[in-house]
């Protein structure tokens, strides 16, 4: 009692209001691998990991430069596999009390301020020195597709460095209250469907003929090989290798995607400016 | 109403016309007296045939001494080489017979009682009115000199050892004060005894005048300055109650001061001036009201003396948590030719040169003090230079003082550092982070000073002054506090992105010049009833500004800048006008009553202002000049309550304000103070020099306060603020050769309404009550010496010794963003022996070793530049000093 009195006396009445505290993070997926692209194509995922943070939880409206001060952050990455529903902690984030309003993060390659190259994270490292890889196949004109698509996504030249390439805008309607005592905890929920909605896989299978100056066309699940005056030299049944026949490559086992092509950009617009994840907060 | 304030607007008039009419200038109490002065004004006099004016006939005549004898020096007091003045008031009756002699300003009994005693044999010549002897009181001053000592002022040594000064008691040729306000004794020639409202007080003193408003109002006295040892002169700053002063920064920036729950940062709550000349810079870059104390010399401070609260008209801009005033001087067994050098922990050398002319008045010294330290950790290197030259003298009524001071430093700083990398061990507690960034702080400051002050006091009691300053002060610093967070929004790389990361090293310059003025009318008391009196007063203070700063973003390499923050240069002029009266209403009631108003103008050229980007600098240029101006106002009162002689009680309230940060204002607007209202009850117990109690509870309520905002470098505002308080101040002289002081502050500091919102925050969190960060809820001082002869003889001197503690602790501090810093406990010893004109002393400074946390800070920071970098604010700290000691020899040929 008497202790209790000392610190009474030496401390004040003192209520500072704002405390340092932790937030609970986690990550999870949606347990939904199916979806159908922007033609319609029938997708199903097999994997769908994205490297995500650093995180940054911000008291303003506005997200990017204006979050001087943060909330909460993340000051890493994390691979999440976007297609377990279960939530995967990721740990204890230092925080301060006080309403969230807003957010940024990194998708595991970070700008910083003063440098001119970002800075590749652990965990994009271990996804191949990108920020998401996704795996699935795809049904298009008969054919199932097998497709991967890596892509970093990271702020451009042209765009001001050290602020997070994801920034949560006036519209996204975020609020997390953060309490002393890491009360408070938030996970954060990626649906990969959201990510390829606005890819069209069509473009992967094109039947198209032999003509001068092409050297293979596909006839369905034929390869074709043509010759210099445009006629079928030879054919492969690719079905039969248990491939598919995809145009400019021939028979493929599964399709490589980067950003360069559109399902590519897709991906990349979709996990940076399409539909945010769900912040599930608590409380 | 209307009436009143045309009576104070005649008083203040006739005031002036008053002082000189009595012949002042011209005529030194000592001297021939002057022409007689002229029935009227030259210009209404006839032009043809103008009437020789005709001499009023003498009203009042002072009382002289006929004859005097000297005091008796105490002979148990001889081997302590005192040489103390007693002033009494000494009531004489119509025939100029001692009455009473009534301790005014006590050295110690044993003095008192010798001084009473020499008095009552002397005689005098009693006052006259219209040439009829009358009953009087007249200040006297004894003053007791060792039979070995040979003065040089004219004073008469005399056997027995001790010397009267009878210049200093009355005017050896009294004159004709036909003029003055001196009010005739009716009663006193009615009565055959001596009445004790006697309306004559000859006295000569400079400026009588009741400093204490409030049961708050501290005075520290130079044996309680000099008990515990100093590292540098803002350390005295420690023995006033509520103070903590630590170098938080560095050499060559202000020290950091809480004062009763403000943390006043560099000086923005707390009035400071030393000699009289205002110390607090306004809209200086580096914070409202910077001030750096490093210019004192503590060997030349006489006493400090402290008014927390705001409840004297006199006090002025930044008067908010209070003020703190030093009087420059060296006492009369500190005087001659002192050479003293120090030299301590961490090559830490000290010069100081020190001459204060022997029979000379007090304020009279000229003193060189140059401070060099290699630092206690890395980059603390430091050198500082400080010469003051002050001169005093007296001439009739007169009493004229010129005072410079010249002060120059310069200091390598070492920033604060992550509490997380010293907890990590990515980094030693007194250590700078590594980076060029870092390791390119530094700070440099000069300033001159001078100012001239002249203060008058008839043998009427009227009194008045008038002061002249002028000043210049030069500071640079570059920091870093936040690491790798800034971008630059004037320079662009090739891609059109804002330059980055390339370190928050941020430059401040800020060039002042200065000049003010201050002048003071006191009247006589009037006495319409016998037992009361009242006597109003009258002042006026301005001062102007120029001043030219810059904050910029450097590239440590080279120091090359690659942002611009600020450029501007302001003009300000701040002119207040003030009004006291006193009354005093029996000897028990004594009340002030007052108020003063300012006006502040401000011309602001801000070349940064209306920023916009290069590329888009199409329809208008970079720039924002504007003017503004505010006036503020109100009232100041006090009232003492004094039941017995040894105890008061005091209650008082004041308005007060800080002028705003000119660079914050728009144009036309009018300019907003922070308006602060306190409020102060207690009781001072007093037992002549032996022992002085004071308890006072305190409030203080402020309209919008500001706080140091580590991204910027600079203060910014936080919004209202209250504080509610109780302070407890002890000085005691048990015995001769013992002295003690002990002060415990108590404070409750809270924020009343959320901090203004901004972009990136713009709902700050907030609760009603939630305290402010930095600023202790408890501070405790305790000062102890011991001083005194230790052996009679040892090869024909006297062994002289002295042993001195002082303890100063801090409770932990509430941080922004919760937690509480460390509470501070600092113990401070100095022992030292004196043979003749040798001393030699050794002072421990932070004798426990402990380490502590000059200031902490909470915000965000990213020291690592090739890291992800962190935005959660987390706490900072800079080192205090860890133990240290030097090792003095002095020598006073």
């Amino acid at each position: 009692m008497k202790r209790a009195l000392l610190a009474l006396l030496l401390t004040g009445c003192i209520d500072t209001s704002i405390e340092a505290t932790t937030v609970s993070l986690s990550v999870a997926g949606t347990d939904a691998p199916a979806f159908e692209d922007r033609a319609g194509h029938p997708v199903t995922l097999t994997r769908a990991d994205l490297a995500f943070g650093p995180l940054y939880l911000c008291p303003g409206n506005q997200a990017g430069e204006l979050c001087e001060e943060a909330l909460a952050e993340h000051t890493d990455a994390v691979v999440v596999d976007a297609l377990d529903p279960d939530p995967v902690s990721v740990g204890e984030m230092p925080a301060i009390t006080g309403t969230a309003r807003s957010f940024m993060y990194d998708l595991g390659i970070a700008s910083l301020l003063g440098r001119d190259a970002p800075l590749v994270t652990e965990a994009a490292r271990s996804l191949g020195d990108v920020s998401t890889v996704v795996e699935g196949q795809v049904e298009v004109a008969g054919q199932t597709v097998p497709f991967e698509i890596a892509v970093p996504i990271a702020a451009g030249p042209m765009t001001e460095g050290g602020v997070p390439v994801v920034r949560s805008g006036t519209a996204d309607a975020f609020v997390l209250e953060i309490l002393p005592d890491g009360a408070s905890s938030l996970t954060v929920r990626f649906d990969p469907r959201a990510w390829l909605r606005s890819a069209d896989f069509g473009s992967l299978v094109e039947d198209e003929a032999c003509a001068p100056g092409l050297p293979l066309a596909c006839a369905g699940a034929v390869e074709q090989t043509c010759s210099g005056d445009g006629s079928v030299a030879a054919t492969r049944d690719c079905a039969a290798l248990g491939e598919v026949c995809l145009a400019g490559v021939g028979c493929a086992e599964r399709v490589t995607l980067d950003a360069s092509t559109q399902p590519g950009r897709a991906l990349v617009n979709g996990v940076s400016a399409g539909t945010r994840p769900a912040f599930e907060g608590l409380p | 109403m209307r009436s009143a304030l045309t009576a104070l607007l005649l008083l203040a008039l006739a005031a002036p016309a008053s002082a000189q009419d009595a012949g002042v200038p011209a005529a030194p109490a000592d001297e021939a007296p002057p022409e007689p002065p002229p029935d009227a004004p030259e210009d209404e006099a006839p032009e043809a045939e103008p009437a020789p004016p005709e001499p009023p006939p003498p009203r009042m005549v002072p009382p002289r001494i006929v004859r005097s004898s000297p005091p008796e020096y105490p002979e148990s007091r001889l081997g302590e080489h005192l040489h103390p003045s007693v002033v009494l008031i000494v009531t004489l009756d119509p025939s100029g017979q001692v009455v009473d002699a009534e301790v005014e300003h006590s050295a110690d009994p044993d003095f008192d009682a010798a001084a009473q005693a020499a008095v009552r044999t002397w005689e005098f010549a009693a006052a006259q009115r219209e040439g009829q002897p009358i009953a009087s009181r007249v200040r006297v001053a004894v003053h007791f000199e060792l039979p070995a000592f040979d003065l040089a002022t004219g004073a008469e040594p005399v056997e027995g050892g001790a010397v009267v000064e009878p210049v200093e008691v009355l005017p050896d040729h009294p004159q004709p004060q036909p003029e003055t306000e001196v009010e005739p004794v009716e009663e006193a020639e009615e009565a055959p005894e001596p009445a004790e409202e006697l309306g004559v007080t000859a006295a000569i003193e400079h400026e009588v005048r009741d400093e204490d408003r409030g049961a708050s109002s501290f005075e520290i006295d130079r044996d309680v300055l000099a008990s515990a040892p100093r590292q540098e002169g803002a350390d005295l700053l420690l023995s006033v109650p509520g103070v903590f002063a630590a170098r938080a920064e560095g050499m060559a920036v202000g020290h950091r001061i809480n004062l009763r729950g403000f943390d006043a940062e560099h000086g923005q709550d707390i009035e400071l001036s030393v000699g009289g000349l205002p110390i607090n810079l306004p809209s200086h870059v580096h914070g409202q009201g910077y001030a750096d104390l490093g210019l004192l010399i503590p060997e030349a401070v006489r006493r400090v003396r402290a008014t927390e609260g705001v409840y004297d008209p006199r006090q002025g801009d930044f008067a908010v948590a209070g003020s703190i005033a030093f009087d420059l001087g060296v006492p009369e067994d500190e005087r001659g030719f002192r050479v003293q050098s120090g030299y301590g922990l961490y090559d830490t050398f000290e010069q100081l040169v020190l001459w204060a002319p022997e029979g000379e008045r007090e304020e009279t010294f000229g003193a060189v003090q140059y401070r060099r330290t290699g630092g206690y950790g890395q980059r603390r290197q430091g050198d500082a230079i400080s010469a003051i030259v002050q001169a005093g003298a007296r001439s009739g009524d007169w009493r004229l003082r010129g005072l410079g001071i010249l002060y120059g430093a310069r200091a390598n700083l070492a920033g604060v550092i992550r509490v997380d990398d010293l907890e990590a061990e990515r980094i030693g507690y007194y250590d700078a982070y590594g980076l060029p960034t870092a390791q390119s702080q530094s700070a440099t400051s000069g300033r001159f000073l001078a100012g001239f002050f002249a203060d008058h006091r008839s043998d009427t009691g009227a009194g008045g002054g008038v002061g002249l300053w002028i000043g210049g002060d030069l500071f640079r610093v570059q920091e870093n506090f936040t690491g790798f967070t800034r971008r630059s929004r004037s320079v662009f790389t090739p891609t059109g992105r804002g330059v980055a990361g390339r370190g928050d090293l941020i430059e401040q310059r800020n060039r002042t010049m200065s000049a003010g003025l201050n002048g003071r009318f006191r009247t006589a008391a009037w006495t319409p009833w016998d037992w009361a009196s009242a006597r109003l007063e009258l002042g006026l203070d301005g001062r102007v500004d120029f001043v030219e700063q810059a904050q910029n973003l450097l590239d440590a390499e080279q120091n090359r800048t690659w942002d611009e923050l600020i450029d501007a240069d302001v003009f300000a002029a701040n002119t207040a006008l003030w009004g006291d009266v006193e009354l005093q209403l029996t000897d028990l009631v004594t009340v002030h009553a007052g108020a003063r108003a300012a006006l502040v103008v401000y011309e602001i050229d801000d070349r940064l202002g209306n920023f916009i980007e290069a590329e888009r600098r199409e329809s208008f240029l970079v720039g924002y000049r504007r003017s503004a101006g505010g006036v503020t106002a109100g009232p100041r009162a006090s009232v003492e309550v004094k039941p017995l002689e040894i105890l008061a009680f005091r209650a008082a309230y004041g308005h007060g304000y800080r002028s705003p940060q000119a660079r914050t204002l728009a144009d036309g607007e009018t300019a907003p103070f922070t308006e602060v209202r306190s409020a102060d009850l207690g009781a001072v117990l007093e037992l002549d020099r032996a022992l002085r109690v004071q308890v006072a509870g305190f409030w203080t309520e402020l309209s919008d306060d500001i706080a140091f905002e580590p991204r910027e470098g600079r203060l910014e505002r936080i919004g209202a603020t209250r504080r509610i308080g109780a302070v407890l101040h002890a000085q005691a002289r048990p015995l001769d050769w013992l002295i003690g002081a002990l002060s415990v502050t108590y404070v409750d500091a809270e924020l009343l309404e959320p901090p203004p919102g901004t972009a990136s925050d713009p709902q700050p969190a907030f609760e009603p009550g939630q305290n402010l960060p930095y600023v202790p809820p408890v501070v405790i001082r305790a000062d102890l010496g011991a001083r005194g002869t230790l052996v009679d003889d040892v090869l024909g001197q006297k062994l002289r010794g002295h042993v001195g503690a002082g303890y100063s602790f801090l409770s932990p501090r509430p941080l922004p963003f919760g937690g509480f810093a460390d509470p501070v406990s600092l113990f401070d010893a100095s022992a030292g022996l004196g043979w003749g004109p040798v001393d030699l002393d050794v002072s421990f400074f932070n004798l426990f070793d402990v380490r502590y946390a000059a200031s902490e800070f909470v915000f965000a920071s990213s020291w690592d530049p090739d890291a992800i970098p962190s935005r959660v604010p987390a706490r900072h700290l800079a080192a205090g000093s860890p133990f240290t000691f030097m090792v003095t020899l002095g020598i006073s040929p």
